[in-house]
């Protein structure tokens, strides 16, 4: 019964830490985007603008649910929420502290230690993937369905290397549970072991979440709005958490596979693990400001021909040495 | 007796869902009736504490596979289907003997031979837990079945070649 409140207290705090980072990253980007463009961004609800995800969440509940006269109801109303569950169940294992004794109780700060945890985030990822493409050929529209295929294509080629360049961390630590790969870089994080998967992952973790420059589903000056051109109100703002919590997610994942996740001197746990969150958001949000985005084939040259042998290359030589070293 | 509600659940939903895949007219809904059984099928090898069977059949056949069925009904817009009718007169009831065997042999083997409960060979349930799903696995792939794992191998290399092949002529 105990086991069950504290599981039940721990769904709960990392779903609504989760949800309210990505409401708050809302604001982050707009206020980054402005000062590196030089403006000054949304300043006007509350102390510099604080209140601002506030008022959009009100506001787009409290608008029209528009849905065209030619569209799948059914599969146009459920996409949104096919796109969003498994973008916010992904984090659920990924360890964002080490354990703490609470009431006498020992309690790992993460949802679920499963052992196949890498594999767990990219089962999610793929399943993701149907929300864009179904909402895309559910809304009965030209735009959308041009980029609901463009971006599935993307997200399925740019998927292999993701996975590839955490293959790496995954040999060195021979574990797919992310707790065992955080307690493995106790001595020193694996970005010093891993240069190239590192830098590939942060590639590839662009091109997963639909972000500049490889945001091409939602290339606004070819498809207006991409895939969810046709979606409105909160299922539209569902397709817009679903896109920041796999951002958070990736940025987690990141952070613990190459930076040592929570770990750090002086601090607490959870704060190191969020201040590495927080620095790779920072990095999606200046990339969007600086980059211009790629052509369509570009994209999928640059993903074919150039990251996945890369990514290949990294966990041969990684297989090698490690047999090497016995 | 929450493990039993949750197998009849997520049989009801791999039965249901192949059902649906059959007899729902629309080829989307279908598609997605079949990612909802292998959805279901993975969850039942998650119950028999196959956790990484579990996890790479929701990546590879609810992921990928399933994936490109989606893109082909969407760029052939397939309306709702057309039903042809049967060349040969027997075919209805050969089908029905064929399926009929199919199932009798399922029962057969339910009703003679034990059911298999995990707790023998290589890897019963201590020491799964002890190793890991995916170390189980690996082991015996690359040990006791490395053969046919090598030949599919193969079996998918000719069928890319087969695929680049096809995709050249068409373009010439």
């Amino acid at each position: 019964m105990a086991d069950l409140a504290v599981m039940l207290v721990k769904v709960v705090a990392a779903f609504g830490a989760l949800l309210l980072i990505a409401a708050y990253m809302t604001w982050a980007e707009r206020r980054v985007l402005a000062l590196v463009q030089v403006r000054v961004g949304p300043n006007r609800v509350g102390p510099a603008g604080l209140l601002q995800p506030i008022a959009d969440g009100i506001k787009l509940m409290f608008k029209e649910t528009v849905i065209p006269a030619q569209a799948d109801k059914l599969v146009f109303v459920l996409a949104p929420l096919v796109s969003l569950v498994p973008a916010m169940a992904a984090i659920a294992v990924v360890p964002f502290g080490s354990s703490v004794t609470l009431f006498g109780r020992q309690v790992d700060l993460v949802v679920a230690d499963v052992n196949v945890g890498v594999l767990y985030i990219f089962a999610l990822g793929g399943i993701g993937v149907y929300g864009v493409v179904l909402g895309a050929w559910a809304s009965n529209s030209k735009y959308p369905l041009l980029g609901g295929l463009r971006s599935a294509a993307q997200l399925i080629s740019y998927e292999l290397s993701l996975g590839m360049s955490l293959l790496g961390v995954v040999l060195i630590t021979g574990s797919l549970s992310l707790k065992d790969i955080v307690a493995a870089q106790a001595g020193y994080p694996f970005i010093l072991l891993q240069p190239l998967g590192f830098l590939l992952f942060l590639v590839c973790m662009l091109a997963e979440t639909n972000r500049a420059p490889f945001d091409l589903p939602e290339a606004e000056s070819e498809l207006t709005g991409g895939f969810h051109t046709e979606y409105s109100s909160m299922h539209f703002a569902m397709y817009f958490l679903a896109e920041y919590c796999s951002m958070i997610t990736l940025s987690a994942v990141a952070a613990t596979f190459f930076l040592g996740g929570w770990r750090g001197p002086f601090l607490p746990p959870v704060v190191w693990f969020l201040i590495k969150v927080f620095a790779f958001m920072f990095f999606f949000m200046w990339v969007r400001a600086t980059t211009p985005r790629l052509r369509y084939d570009q994209l999928m040259g640059f993903g074919w021909k150039v990251l996945l042998p890369l990514a290949i290359l990294n966990v041969v030589a990684t297989a090698g040495v490690l047999a090497l070293l016995g | 007796m929450a493990g039993q509600a949750l197998f009849y659940f997520l049989a009801l939903l791999t039965v249901a869902g192949s059902v649906a895949v059959v007899a729902l007219p629309n080829p989307l809904y279908s598609v997605l009736s079949l990612v909802a059984a292998f959805l279901g099928l993975a969850g039942l090898y998650l119950s028999l504490n196959a956790q990484f069977v579990a996890v790479v059949q929701v990546i590879v056949y609810a992921g990928a596979i399933m994936m490109l069925f989606l893109f082909v009904v969407m760029l052939i817009n397939l309306g709702r289907e057309e039903r042809l009718p049967l060349r040969l007169p027997i075919q209805k009831l050969a089908g029905t003997i064929i399926g009929l065997g199919i199932f009798a042999g399922l029962v057969n083997l339910y009703v003679s031979a034990p059911l298999l409960t995990g707790a023998k060979g290589l890897f019963p349930a201590a020491r799964l837990a002890e190793v890991g799903s995916v170390q189980a696995v690996g082991k015996v792939l690359v040990t006791q079945y490395v053969l046919p794992f090598q030949a599919m191998g193969v079996l998918l290399f000719v069928g890319i070649v087969g695929a680049v092949v096809l995709a050249r002529r068409r373009t010439r």
